[in-house]
């Protein structure tokens, strides 16, 4: 009864917090605000999810894949959040008109003109 | 119980896969477009997880892990020939 | 007992990152569910001292998964990392608390 209740609130937990990561994306007002919401809110929500699965199929194999997805997952979202961050900041992508100090990018210009 | 749970964990997540749709056909630039298909891979892995608690088969969480491989690439060549072609313009 | 301390750091470490991340997904919920924004953002530049390329990686990914912070682009020396904030009044207390994630993973990784 227990770990029939725990399973499904792990489960709309994860889903909850998925559905809050696409809303974020359709209401946050700039790309960089977007990104703080689909990076965090779902790896949050599928490693909610994967927990559920392996309460309900208690097998050693589901666990370590789960947690060979999760760790994948941890290292593998920041590091393109990172990229896609750097090239938008280099197609000058709007900002939002709240946004204070941009020290990037100085730096970007420096690199240009080095080039160049 | 669970089984019905499932179902309306799914319908949540259908509503969330059509959220950032919509994000896809507006979104001003095109890193708002990578961001929201990446978000739509992480939806379509939540999706696959409910689908393994209806049909009780655990097969379907190896597709998870192929999916969380595949998108982080795309997502990395997609941001590496941004910034080749915006290096190239100028 | 030099492998316990190891894993008593490793496992220090998980639960701190754990706890990162449920307060980080917190404060975007917040955000995204009250109706009026409250957020001052900036893009600051972070002097950084760890040198190797795992430890950096291991400082990105904190970064990236810590309340309110985003890591945007790093200089070609990897002496200077540039954070995209999502409250960002007082940059100076901002700093301080990256750098004292630079301490914890230096320790974890020495």
């Amino acid at each position: 009864m227990i770990k029939e209740w725990t399973i499904i609130i792990l489960l709309g937990l994860g889903a909850l917090f998925i559905l809050l990561a696409s809303v974020g994306l359709l209401r946050l007002p700039d790309i960089y605000m977007r990104m703080h919401a689909t990076t965090k809110v779902p790896t949050l929500g599928i490693m909610l999810m994967l927990a559920s699965l392996c309460i309900y199929f208690t097998s050693a194999l589901t666990i370590l894949k789960s947690i060979l997805i999760i760790t994948f997952i941890f290292l593998t979202i920041p590091v393109a959040t990172h990229m896609i961050g750097r090239s938008a900041h280099l197609m000058n992508t709007k900002k939002w008109k709240n946004t204070g100090r941009d020290d990037l990018e100085k730096a970007q210009e420096k690199e240009k003109q080095k080039t160049s | 119980m669970i089984e019905s749970a499932a179902y309306i964990v799914m319908i949540l997540l259908m509503v969330s896969f059509f959220i950032s749709f919509i994000r896809l056909l507006i979104g001003p630039s095109l890193p708002d477009r990578v961001i929201s298909l990446d978000l739509i891979s992480s939806i379509s892995m939540g999706i696959i997880i409910t689908y393994a608690f209806i049909s009780k088969k655990i097969v379907y969480l190896d597709t998870v892990f192929i999916i969380a491989l595949i998108i982080f690439l795309g997502t990395v060549t997609i941001a590496k020939y941004l910034k080749e072609t915006k290096t190239k313009d100028d | 007992m030099k492998i316990l301390i190891k894993i008593w750091h490793i496992t220090e470490f998980i639960f701190f990152y754990l706890g990162r991340l449920i307060s980080s997904n917190i404060e975007v919920a917040i955000e995204i569910l009250t109706p009026r924004f409250r957020m001052h953002p900036a893009i600051v530049e972070v002097p950084i001292v760890v040198k190797s390329d795992h430890e950096v990686l291991a400082l990105v990914n904190l970064i990236t998964m810590t309340p309110g912070t985003l890591s945007l682009d790093i200089s070609d020396d990897k002496k200077r990392l540039y954070v995209h904030a999502m409250y960002a009044e007082d940059t100076d207390e901002f700093i301080k608390d990256i750098q004292k994630l630079e301490r914890k993973i230096q320790k974890l990784l020495n």
